[in-house]
């Protein structure tokens, strides 16, 4: 698998080696302008964040008299629990993401490697859900949530997206393109399917389940739609997404507050970006091979 | 994908001596259960809801009306039709704004990071960055950016230029939509573009470089022929999830002004959820969701089909 | 990784196997009893709070009633400490659980599906038809009107004690109003020699009149937008002019009529005379205001807090802009969710609880409902700039009790306010009618939804 760090030297041919200086010069502007684009918003609402109010409507780009009041009436206010906010995002995506890898990975190898009558219908079936649009489901499904009386528990916002097949498809290919000769010498060796599974199988795909991990849990983390329509009963339960959509809601106008309170939920997340940002780049980059 | 699947399991001499192993079975239920409880059975509920007048707390008032929740999105003089179709035609001009740039610009800054340079990683690292923020994250962001008295108009108007009223006019309001998902969604499509990019023999281009193609030529006669599977690919998920855009307006304009940013999704939510009209709201999303499919089948037979030669 | 394989991946297997099954159970976010059960201390020496009638209706004593709220921010955190007050003070108890924005009203209607329903909860008064016709609401049991007593219409505005009704069934109770505030620049009023408004609504001459001092002086007058404020605007300017937007009943629109077109007309003249180039959702017409060099705006009384920041602010109610005083406005109403006479008969203990302690209410920023208590000259010094608007409670525009009457209304004539102030509608009879005709559409279906 290709990885992005060992990218060969594509570009450096005879013609580039003759190019310019003022070329050079170009290139990086054109860089250089791109990275403002994504950098500068996210520095405007930490100027913003640390402005005093008298400030909030003015242009400066450094605060004049920077200030900590919005982020202790974030944390002071009853109302934004958003530690709770990070902590319930943090923890539905974690489960979301364990029993996708859990139950994904399973079906992934018996649609892999495993023989039963009905299974090349099951997995016709699987197929053409793939290709229809979410928005089918989001009615009937709310109701049988609700009928379940899950509306406003984190089953209610994690149970549907079990039903989803990427993940399954995305463990049956890789399974599919182990060598099987390991699997034959356990079975050899007197080992069951199960046995087989946890013990040869699963040691080896290491990198697909943290790959499906990583891109299930940003999916999870910032779903919005869904855990709008399902939570919301208790203000302590909302994920961070819907947390914050109630912040802009309540501080529609307290500019300083609604952009220390968007940080504070941006926060944590690029840190962990910057932590695990290889292995998230390369997890997208193998959902596009994939595809 | 539709390869016939091939199968291993255990070998013929240790296999069960049943016919059929429960084994498998045991494999593939914990995901069918939900597959069947949550695509499976509202697949086929929502098209039964979609045939009543369904108010989901009025059981005692839930009438069949057979096709009407599907007529009605025809018929001019119906309820429904003016705001859906409006909605509907948003959903359109915001895909017509978004994709090109979505697909251009990636494939451009993928070009970009392609090259051998200092610092490279830490370009790709800021690009992708906005990625992994939530769409609340981003569009109040963005939100905030593009106010009236915002930091975009207070620039504008330091140049003496007049302030636009980005949010509450047109086209501003797309514009402003629009360039919050390029910042936040474009990383993902760049880093497809990149990975495939990196899959292409580095022979092709020192044989054309021999041969005195220049980076123009080299770019259009062997990366994008080379990316053609990989373009359809990002292409179908742009359009996708630009047909799916909900967050953004409903933070950034709540649909305004005058419902002329409200998308597709946003009816549905509205008719299904706030007014409580789950039939008509059903019919709606099957509706779009046929629409959607046949835009994937043109898709992949248009750009797909030549990718054969 | 070997241990992970062996016995963890099998954990987890039978923990998710686990977690779909247990649905039923409420999960760990449920909201913790908030309020502590009502202490035995017994109220005897706090100030008398009009005990004596006041016992909680047998089996429910030391019962804690959940109600749900829309309030966010302070005044949640006052209705939490009214809440709390009440419980220490009486043998029943409430705890409020304050629900996230947006689409209050989806998530009740969710609780319903779901059986999820608390006792009771806070509503504002264009939502509570719906949410009776579909089943949330119930209505008040003969134990719970007993609490009232006979005398407790008499002291609230007639329009906001009969948008209760539903069916000639009572579904809610009128707990306060939020009318729109006229906002104005202290220091721009006096540099043009302007008087400062009082309490009532000024008269259209008096307005005029500060309006071309405004202009004399210097200064743009008003600050005018479109979006909410043109459409609130506009609602109140209906009634101004001696219009309204359906008729009683609330069956049929009526909002194409002579008085409509004469409000829009208004607006757009005092827009185009008046105001710097303003439109859009987002208020800015508020940011233009607060930026000090205009002289006043219109709107909702949410903003008081921002702009009580602002020392040069003045408040004042809505003035009569067309023919006679009157003003929008939204009202929050207490209602049941469960139909127990005995679990409402001690709801309406608290109701009636925060009615009479309603003062307290408008500290958070709110209009109290009750007659008595924006009399009381205590007001004043408890919630001011409130208090400057007191009144209006009296001259609010309330719309009659129809479910899903204003989304059908104000959907259609919304985007026709827009564009005609937007200058993009020639003929703003031809662009009324047809929006009215669209509603009466909507008013139709719904009947025979809702019916």
């Amino acid at each position: 698998m290709t990885t992005i760090q060992t990218t060969p030297d594509v570009e450096e041919t005879e013609a580039q080696i003759g190019e310019s200086r003022l070329a050079q010069i170009g290139f990086y502007v054109v860089l250089a302008l791109f990275a403002m684009f994504f950098l500068l918003p996210i520095l405007w609402m930490v100027v913003t964040a640390f402005k005093p109010f008298e400030e909030w409507l003015n242009p400066n780009w450094i605060p004049v008299n920077p200030t900590l009041e919005n982020f202790q009436s974030i944390f002071n206010d009853k109302s934004l629990p958003v530690v709770n906010w990070f902590l319930n995002s943090l923890l539905i995506a974690a489960l979301f993401t364990i029993v996708i890898l859990v139950i994904d990975s399973l079906a992934g190898y018996a649609y892999a490697r495993l023989e039963f009558p009905g299974k090349d219908l099951l997995f016709g079936l699987m197929l053409a859900t793939l290709v229809m649009p979410g928005i089918m489901f989001l009615i009937p499904n709310y109701l049988t949530v609700a009928r379940l009386g899950w509306i406003g528990t984190i089953q209610g916002v994690i149970a549907p997206g079990f039903a989803g097949v990427f993940g399954v498809f995305f463990m049956r290919q890789f399974f599919q393109g182990l060598p099987r000769e390991l699997e034959e010498a356990a079975y050899i060796d007197g080992a069951s399917v199960w046995r087989t599974f946890i013990s040869v199988v699963l040691p080896l795909s290491k990198g697909p389940i943290i790959t499906l991990g990583i891109i299930t849990f940003l999916t999870s983390w910032n779903d919005f739609l869904w855990p709008l329509l399902i939570l919301g009963g208790d203000r302590n339960a909302l994920t961070l997404p819907v947390g914050l959509a109630t912040l802009q809601g309540q501080y529609t106008f307290d500019y300083g507050k609604l952009m220390a309170g968007a940080l504070v939920l941006t926060v944590p997340v690029l840190i962990l970006y910057a932590i695990f940002q290889r292995y998230i780049i390369r997890s997208i980059s193998m959902t596009g091979i994939k595809g | 994908m539709t390869a016939k699947i091939e199968s291993l399991g255990p070998p013929a001499s240790r296999r069960p001596r049943k016919k059929v192993s429960i084994i498998p079975y045991l494999f593939v239920a914990p995901h069918l259960l939900f597959f069947v409880a949550f695509l499976a059975w509202p697949f086929f509920y929502g098209i039964y809801i979609s045939l009543f007048r369904f108010d989901f707390l009025r059981p005692d008032n839930r009438p069949f009306v057979g096709l009407r929740n599907y007529a009605n999105l025809f018929n001019p003089e119906s309820v429904q039709f003016d705001k859906f179709w409006n909605a509907l035609s948003n959903t359109g001009e915001f895909m017509l704004w978004s994709v090109a740039p979505l697909v251009g610009i990636a494939l451009l800054l993928a070009v970009l990071l392609n090259r051998n340079y200092r610092g490279r990683g830490v370009f790709r690292t800021i690009f992708f960055a906005p990625y992994t923020l939530s769409v609340t994250v981003a569009s109040v962001l963005w939100w905030w950016i593009f106010q009236q008295t915002g930091i975009v108009n207070q620039t504008i108007q330091a140049f003496g230029l007049k302030p636009v009223n980005w949010l509450g006019d047109m086209p501003g309001a797309w514009v402003a939509i629009t360039i919050c998902t390029i910042w936040w969604t474009i990383g993902f499509n760049t880093v497809i573009f990149l990975t495939a990019l990196q899959e292409i023999p580095k022979s092709l281009y020192e044989a054309a470089s021999l041969d005195g193609a220049d980076s123009w030529q080299q770019f259009f006669l062997i990366t994008v022929p080379m990316l053609r599977s990989v373009l359809v690919f990002v292409l179908t998920i742009t359009l996708i999830a630009s047909a799916n855009l909900f967050g953004q307006p409903y933070i950034m304009t709540g649909g305004g002004p005058a419902d002329g940013t409200q998308t597709v999704i946003h009816r549905i939510f509205f008719e299904g959820m706030l007014r409580g009209q789950m039939g008509t709201a059903a019919a709606m999303s099957i509706f779009v969701a046929v629409l959607l499919l046949s835009l994937t089948y043109l898709n992949f037979k248009f750009f797909g089909q030549t990718e054969e030669r | 990784m070997k241990n992970f394989t062996r016995f963890v991946f099998p954990a987890l297997v039978i923990m998710s196997l686990l977690l779909s099954a247990c649905g039923s159970q409420p999960t760990a976010t449920q909201p913790p009893a908030a309020t502590q059960a009502p202490a035995g201390q017994s109220p005897a020496e706090t100030q008398a709070p009009a005990s004596g009638d006041n016992a909680c209706p047998a089996g429910v004593e030391g019962a804690v009633l959940e109600m749900w709220s829309p309030f966010t921010g302070p005044d949640g955190d006052e209705m939490t400490a009214l809440a709390e007050r009440f419980s220490q003070e009486n043998p029943c108890g409430v705890t409020v659980t304050h629900i996230a924005q947006p689409e209050y009203v989806q998530k009740l209607e969710a609780a319903a599906a779901a059986g999820q329903l608390p006792a009771m909860t806070a509503v504002r008064a264009i939502n509570v038809a719906q949410l009776a016709a579909r089943n949330v609401l119930k209505p008040f049991s003969n134990e719970a009107m007993a609490v009232f007593g006979e005398e407790i219409a008499g002291d609230l505005p007639e329009d906001l004690w009969n948008v209760g009704l539903y069916k000639e069934e009572r579904y809610s109770f009128p707990l306060d109003v939020h009318p729109l505030v006229m906002f104005y620049n202290k220091d721009l009023f006096a540099a043009a020699g302007i008087e400062e408004p009082g309490s009532e609504p000024w008269t259209r001459e008096q307005f005029e009149d500060a309006l071309s001092k405004l202009e004399a002086s210097g200064v743009t007058p008003l600050s005018l937008g479109t979006a909410f404020q043109g459409a609130a605007l506009w609602q109140a300017l209906i009634r101004q002019y001696g219009g309204s937007l359906t008729d009683e009943a609330g069956t049929t629109a009526t909002y194409n009529s002579e008085a409509g077109v004469q409000a829009l007309e208004r607006i757009k003249e005092l827009r185009d005379k008046y105001t710097p180039e303003i439109s859009g959702g987002g208020d800015p017409e508020v940011n233009v205001f607060k930026q000090g060099d205009v002289g006043m705006t219109f709107h909702g009384p949410w903003w008081i807090s921002d702009l009580q920041k602002l020392d040069f602010v003045g408040f004042a109610p809505l003035p009569t802009l067309g023919n006679q005083p009157a003003t929008w406005g939204g009202s929050h109403q207490l209602g049941f969710t469960t139909d127990d006479p005995t679990t409402q008969a001690a709801g309406a203990l608290w109701i009636k609880w925060l009615s009479d302690n309603s003062m307290e209410w408008a500290k958070a920023g709110q209009v109290p409902a009750r007659q008595s208590v924006r009399n009381d000259p205590a007001l004043a010094e408890a919630a001011f700039p409130i208090s400057r608007v007191a009144e209006s409670a009296n001259i609010v525009v309330i719309l009659a009790q129809v479910p899903a009457l204003e989304p059908a209304l104000w959907d259609h004539f919304g985007p026709v306010v827009d564009a005609y102030l937007a200058g993009d509608v020639a003929d703003p009879k031809a662009a009324l009618d047809e929006a009215a005709r669209k509603s009466q559409q909507v008013m139709d279906e719904n009947v025979s939804i809702y019916e």
